[in-house]
């Protein structure tokens, strides 16, 4: 017994180390498997590294860009969503049970194309793709065989192969639906949104247009509203990882892959669709009724500094013929202009190419291109002369010619010639050497501040890419010349939203008349600035407000002229129902040199018989509730002739159409009965 | 040792096997979050879709021409109305609070009774 325990305790001792031996072979190799499983799961090698990440998709998912509305909440610029139709001519003729035959026939059917268009585009790519693979495989040496067109053949891999093929225009999310549902090989979905503008025709420019940003496939503002508000307008973009099988397809989302994309926010503008629609339709009948060029409106809420209704028309002249300008090149000839007798019509509003192609790309000239605003800027230069004590109210001004020679030795004309004028009448007849007297009286550094204090020569702060800050003559060179001049709105050229906001400062409600409001393209108090009962507006005033009250009383008379006149010879005009005061404005068309174009030599300063002509008015006379600006560019020889292009004749009648037409709208009692308004035609009609 | 062995092969198998049920609900549970977040989406589309056609089909403009192709409308307010100085009372349109209808006429003889408020009221004039 002890001999067997001896020898089974001999041979028991191997075994427990044969034991051990295992259990700490096992063990080990549990650790190493363990270590490798870790190694795999925390840092795989490069090679593996790449395999893991092949296995999961990232799909980006777009964020919803914000609507454009307008004041009242009527979307003017939304996002739809959209699809478009992308095939991989490589792997379509690796499809196992779908011929590309088939492929074809089933996307016409889908996308209602004809089969030949369909077909010609994919066997095309697939004819290119054989080509290249031939070409490259000839440079190798070798033949070209159809195999070749695989993605996987390393032949192919070397040689670059459409595999990106967008078939047909964007389709709704029901027509992707069927598509998917076919399940065709190489045939895939790309996310398009499409951005929609609901009134292109009337708001386009204002709206602007989007576009895919430089080398990305983000989309943002490129011009207009778009490309103001492209930081508050434009979302958070997601994104969805999934896991997919060898076969390509998702078999899961892992926790926390999907992270949703965050719409962008809505931007209520100032713009009112309604009192733009009606700002267009009665430009464009003033544009046409003119023979005019061009015409240009904006509607402002004096109060608020809104902008309600921007608008700008231009229109074909076959008449005008091209102004010889030289090249603005160095190595360019300089030639001499010479005078035609009787003068011709020269085309002086550019043409907008952009336009034609796109409302939405249009050259918005009411922000982009200046005008010499003419008698229209008289009330400024009257209303500083009077707040500065320099025109008694008791003083008259008695004229025995319609000559005058003002100080810098220009003779000067009026157009309504009145052998005695109080102040108060020589705005009301807008008289060209009343005002020169006056300007005279100014000291000429304040007259040039107060241009300045008005903001003209200056940039809004609208905040419309490629805004003109106008063009007001430097303190270096500012002579008695310019200040005859500016007295009678020539020798500054400003731009139609300078002009009105300048304007406001007659129609502005209480104290604030006489303070210039803060332009704005957002409706105030509904993006969290509250317009003009913040205390963070700062208002600036220029004029102190019993003075600016006094330009009202002539400019009103200057209103009811025109609707006298304007009405005795066009019975269609509107009875006025809204009492307005305003000023007309009518002056030569400058001869300055468009962009990338030189003057030739001997050009006279201003074109002796084309015009811009205006009319700017506050509605109603009492409280204003909107300034409206019209401009008619260039009207036609004949109303010239006949002496209709002033501004009263030619833009006046367009103002009165949109306030008989917007002031009920924004719910605005009439303060003019028939009477009255027969009553104010009969005092005019004497005054005449 | 032998019925031990049973139960430890046992609780680890219904172990694993719970263990795997669970990940398997978890991964169903993300499927189906998955696929209602595409619903969600294609739903959004749609009504982006509608939305925009809406929108397109609402402008004034739009309004205004549908309403004239129905000879149905005439205009409240309008550039050829003029403001009646009677304001008789129509007994037929007055209001329950006694409320007079402002009386308009058009130059072709069309009669127009605007009451003031009525939105607000929630009635129809």
């Amino acid at each position: 017994m002890s001999m067997r325990r001896s020898g089974q305790g001999n041979t028991t001792m191997p075994a427990n180390t044969m034991a051990m031996v295992l259990r700490v072979c096992t063990i080990l190799g549990l650790v190493v498997v363990v270590g490798r499983v870790a190694q795999l799961q925390l840092a795989p090698s490069e090679d593996l590294q790449g395999f893991i990440s092949a296995r999961t998709t990232v799909q980006p998912l777009p964020a919803v860009r914000g609507d454009l509305l307008d004041r009242r909440g009527r979307v003017l610029a939304t996002t739809r969503a959209g699809f478009r139709v992308v095939v991989d001519p490589t792997t379509v003729i690796q499809g196992r049970n779908t011929s590309v035959e088939q492929v074809i026939v089933a996307l016409s059917d889908a996308l209602d194309l004809p089969a030949d268009q369909v077909g010609a585009r994919i066997m095309g790519a697939l004819i290119e793709n054989s080509k290249r693979a031939a070409e490259a495989s000839n440079a190798q040496g070798s033949g070209s065989s159809i195999a070749s067109l695989s993605p996987t053949n390393t032949t192919a891999t070397k040689v670059v192969q459409i595999r990106y093929l967008p078939i047909g225009e964007t389709i709704t999310q029901q027509q992707a639906d069927a598509i998917q549902s076919l399940n065709l090989p190489g045939v895939s979905l790309e996310h398009r949104p499409e951005r929609v503008q609901t009134a292109p025709d009337i708001a386009g420019s204002l709206v602007g247009k989007v576009g895919y940003e430089d080398r990305s496939t983000r989309r943002v503002g490129k011009i207009g509203a778009e490309m103001q508000f492209q930081s508050q307008l434009e979302g958070t973009d997601g994104s969805l990882t999934y896991v997919r099988d060898s076969q390509g397809r998702p078999l899961w989302v892992q926790r926390g892959r999907w992270i949703d994309s965050n719409r962008g926010s809505d931007v209520r503008l100032s713009i009112d669709l309604e009192l733009q629609r009606i700002v267009h339709e009665e430009l464009a009948q003033g544009v046409e009724r003119a023979d005019a060029a061009g015409g240009r409106a904006i509607m402002l809420d004096p109060n608020t500094g809104e902008v309600l209704a921007m608008v700008d028309v231009l229109r074909e002249t076959p008449d005008a013929i091209e102004f010889p300008w030289d090249d603005d090149a160095e190595d360019a000839e300089r030639t001499r202009y010479t005078p035609l007798d009787p003068m011709p019509r020269y085309r002086l509003v550019s043409a907008d190419p952009a336009r034609e192609m796109e409302a939405a790309l249009a050259h918005n000239r009411c922000v982009r291109d200046v005008y010499e605003p003419g008698s229209t800027f008289k009330p400024f230069v009257w209303t500083l002369a009077k707040s500065e004590g320099l025109l008694p109210d008791d003083e008259v001004i008695k004229l025995e010619t319609n000559y005058f020679i003002a100080p810098d030795k220009r003779r000067l004309q009026d157009v309504t010639y009145q052998p005695e004028m109080t102040w108060v009448d020589v705005l009301k007849y807008s008289s060209n050497i009343g005002m020169s007297i006056a300007s005279d009286r100014v000291p000429q550094d304040k007259l040039r501040k107060t241009v300045d204090a008005l903001r003209f020569g200056h940039k809004t702060g609208l905040g419309f890419p490629g805004e003109s800050p106008g063009i007001v003559t430097p303190e270096s060179r500012w002579s008695v010349f310019t200040q005859t001049s500016v007295g009678m709105g020539y020798e500054i050229a400003v731009t139609p939203v300078q002009m009105v906001r300048a304007f406001s400062i007659f129609a502005r409600a209480g104290d604030n008349a006489g303070t210039l409001p803060e332009v704005r393209f957002t409706a105030a108090g509904r993006d969290g600035r509250p317009g003009l009962t913040g205390d963070e507006i700062m208002v600036e005033r220029v004029f102190p407000s019993g003075v600016v009250r006094q330009a009202i009383e002539p400019m009103r008379a200057v209103a009811e002229r025109m609707d006298t006149r304007t009405r005795r010879e066009d019975p269609t005009i509107p009875v006025a129902r809204y009492s307005m005061f305003g000023k007309s404005g009518t002056a030569n068309i400058p001869g300055a040199a468009p962009e990338g174009k030189r003057r030739p030599q001997g050009t006279p300063g201003y074109f002796k018989t084309q015009y811009n002509t205006s009319f700017i008015a506050a509605v109603p006379a009492q409280d204003p509730r909107v300034v409206i600006l019209v401009v008619i560019d260039d009207p036609g020889p004949r109303l010239i002739a006949a002496k209709r292009h002033f501004g009263a004749w030619s833009a006046g009648p367009v103002v009165r159409r949109v306030v008989e037409r917007a002031m009920p709208y924004l719910g605005v009692e009439a303060d003019l009965s028939p009477d009255e308004t027969q009553t104010a035609m009969s005092s005019a009609t004497r005054t005449d | 040792m032998f019925i031990k062995l049973m139960v430890l092969i046992l609780v680890v198998g219904s172990s694993g096997v719970g263990v795997l049920s669970v990940r398997q609900s978890r991964l169903q549970a993300a499927h189906e979050t998955a696929e209602t977040r595409l619903r969600i989406r294609k739903l959004e589309n749609r009504t982006s879709e509608l939305k925009a056609a809406i929108a397109e089909r609402a402008t004034p403009a739009r309004v205004v021409s549908a309403l004239e192709a129905s000879k149905q409308y005439t205009p409240a307010v309008h550039n050829r109305a003029t403001l009646s100085k009677s304001f008789a009372p129509i007994s037929e349109h007055a209001t329950t609070d006694g409320q007079t209808p402002e009386v308009w006429f058009l130059d072709d003889g069309t009669q127009v009774l605007i009451l003031r408020g009525t939105h607000e009221q929630g009635r129809q004039p």
